[in-house]
């Protein structure tokens, strides 16, 4: 089928009500959520996630990517308001968003990081639409040797989400390799750490583990040390911004969108990155590079494309070859599966209605997060009013909530708090959480490629190196290695 | 922030969790066929794999101690804001009996009836300064969240011995 013959299947998925509504929850609980300095958008998916089981796959996925898109352009607004990025992605708005919002110019700052953050999503969602057929295709021709090595290159990915330590990283993703054996082994179906325990058999349930690690941590953290936050909201300011300035700040806005789009196809890098280099190379060519850091709205603007520039070409990797992009896009991954679709090149041919469903949801998504985003600006004061007290406990029940829908099983609710209980350890050891949940959700298929490969072969190694696709793996393996350790040297 | 003193002591713990792993947890917890040809093949070979890279991990968190300067080798460790308050520990026990409490209490009390009393409970343990929003949310989430995976869902939500929702 051609991409018009598959758009024209996808669209009466998409134009319907529920899936408008579904964008529209989405972005507007992506907002909100992003907005509240504590809240993340990796949580506000994860807790999201299990309202999307008595829903349609096409509209719950859309509801999770609408949570996506509005979480990171709602880390924006506290980052400009109140100096506290919502999302690490906003780490870049603050230096010069925050500055504007001194000199009473918030109003300004925050819808030029709307119209940066809803352009550079189109070009993102754009780039998603031309880029991910053309690579499922061509991931057509993969076996298990080339998916192992491909899972295994994949797995660098950690390398991005490991904060400063990657040994800390890494052993955080053993921790989610071992985790993720757990249940019956794939080949011969014995017991493998399930203790004869029915309720272990199918292995620890994903959203147990991925709301235990990312929810139930932050709510312990506020247990040990229950504070409200410091520090004051600034007013909007009366300044608008005008078509002018928007055309003057639309060239870093492109080459923002353009970074974005390079480097969130790119298994790993993530968002903040992207906004960082987005933010540098808009401040190395532009005319007032002196006011950069002091309010410029241009650094606003390409600090916003960066970031949200990333958000449909995380995708690329994810609808191509089942490989996640980043945390958020693992936890998407997971709703895929439990709504039994297997991202990958396989499910352009068995799904191709709702792959494009998808493409064209995320376009209308852009111009739905203008209209959301435009009313949270105004709203913001009353989000971040939001008493932390209420607010936690309130996580916590629709933590326990969420995860016994999952299964109808209170086992899992167990799960989640062993779980929340790790993570917290993790996070006050300074162990990155993210590692172990890519691991956990990439570790059985590495495994299970790895065993067929085996198989296929009889037990030689040699059909690892089968193909000039896994040489390339292999290869670019390496070279992340040879970097990282290289990079880690020059630190020393 | 985590120094390198306290990045020593958890090299040795992963490593310990490692020998674990390979000397115990494999042994005992893990089924693996008389007749497995191949060893790549074994369902033990994989956790065995796993850990090692755990064991080796360890072993070079251990030597960062020696090589490598403080603020590398370590991650910023953000578990809150400011100073602490006191009573931490404490609150943490509590927090953590609670959630074990929350397992064993909701087959007998319902689902709903034991989440709006952790709700109370935990407002109460982080001193809401709201109390009359806490137990207007407490009463009101989870009757909501009911409504919605029971009804709209069709998640057979726990109604315990008690008393029964429609």
């Amino acid at each position: 089928m051609s991409v018009i013959d598959n758009l024209s299947a996808a669209w009466p998925l998409v134009a319907n009500l529920e899936s408008f509504l579904a964008l529209f929850i989405g972005i507007t609980v992506g907002v909100v959520a992003g907005a509240i300095p504590g809240m993340s958008a990796t949580m506000a998916v994860a807790l999201t996630l299990p309202f999307t089981f008595a829903l349609q796959p096409i509209t719950g996925i859309l509801l999770l990517l609408g949570v996506y898109k509005g979480g990171i352009f709602g880390g924006s607004i506290p980052a400009i308001l109140i100096k506290t990025p919502g999302t690490p992605a906003s780490s870049a708005t603050v230096l010069d968003g925050y500055p504007m919002a001194e000199k009473g110019q918030a109003g300004k700052a925050l819808t030029m990081a709307l119209y940066a953050s809803c352009t550079a999503d189109v070009m993102s969602n754009l780039a998603l639409i031309l880029f991910a057929g053309w690579l499922a295709s061509f991931a057509l021709s993969f076996g298990p040797p080339e998916f192992f090595t491909l899972i295994l290159f994949s797995l660098t990915i950690i390398a991005g989400v490991s904060g400063k330590n990657l040994v800390l990283g890494l052993l955080s993703a053993a921790l989610g390799l071992l985790l993720a054996t757990v249940g019956l082994d794939l080949v011969y179906g014995t017991n493998r750490f399930n203790m004869n325990d029915p309720n272990l058999m199918g292995g620890l349930n994903f959203i147990a583990v991925l709301i235990g690690l990312f929810a139930i941590p932050e709510i312990l953290a506020y247990i040990w040390n229950p504070q409200e936050r410091k520090g004051s909201v600034r007013s909007l300011g009366g300044q608008h911004l005008s078509f002018k300035e928007y055309k003057r700040c639309f060239k870093s806005i492109v080459r923002g969108g353009f970074i974005g789009v390079i480097l969130g196809s790119i298994p790993g890098i993530g968002a903040a990155p992207a906004a960082f280099l987005s933010y540098s190379e808009a401040r190395r060519n532009s005319k007032n590079k002196e006011n950069f850091g002091k309010g410029e709205l241009e650094g606003v603007a390409a600090s916003e494309a960066g970031n949200n520039g990333v958000c449909g070409a995380t995708l690329i990797p994810l609808l191509a070859l089942g490989v996640p992009g980043d945390v958020i896009t693992a936890i998407i991954i997971g709703a895929f599966m439990i709504h039994g679709l297997q991202p990958g090149p396989m499910m352009f041919i068995a799904n191709g209605d709702i792959i494009y469903a998808l493409f064209l949801g995320l376009i209308i998504s852009s111009i739905l997060l203008m209209g959301v985003g435009s009313v949270a600006i105004r709203l913001f004061r009353y989000i971040a009013d939001i008493p932390r007290p209420v607010l936690l406990p309130t996580v916590f029940v629709l933590c326990v909530y969420g995860v016994y829908a999952v299964n109808n099983n209170v086992f899992d609710i167990g799960v989640m708090f062993a779980m929340g209980a790790l993570g917290y350890f993790m996070l006050r050891t300074g162990i990155p959480a993210a590692p172990f949940l890519i691991a956990f959700i990439l570790g059985p298929l590495l495994e299970d490629n790895f065993r067929q490969a085996m198989l296929m072969s009889g037990g030689s190694g040699t059909i690892l190196f089968r193909s000039p696709i896994t040489w390339v793996f292999w290869a670019l393996t390496a070279i992340t290695i040879a970097t990282l350790v290289r990079k880690g040297m020059q630190r020393k | 922030m985590m120094q390198n003193s306290r990045i020593s002591p958890l090299g040795l713990v992963f490593i310990g969790f490692g020998a674990f792993i390979l000397l115990v947890a494999i042994p005992y917890a893990v089924t693996s066929p008389s007749n497995v040809q191949k060893i790549v093949l074994a369902p033990t070979f994989w956790p065995t794999i796993i850990g090692w890279i755990i064991i080796g991990l360890g072993a070079i968190l251990m030597a960062m101690r020696f090589f490598v300067p403080a603020d590398w080798s370590s991650n910023d460790a953000d578990a809150g804001d400011g100073t602490p308050l006191p009573g931490g520990w404490l609150r943490l026990a509590a927090a953590g009996a609670l959630m074990v409490a929350l397992v064993y209490v909701t087959p007998i009390l319902g689902l709903v009836w034991t989440a709006m009393l952790c709700f109370v409970a935990l407002s109460l343990l982080v001193k809401s300064s709201r109390p009359v929003v806490s137990l207007i949310v407490a009463i009101a989430l989870p009757l909501a969240l009911y409504v919605f995976f029971h009804h709209a869902a069709g998640v057979a939500v726990p109604q315990g011995e008690f008393i029964r929702l429609p």
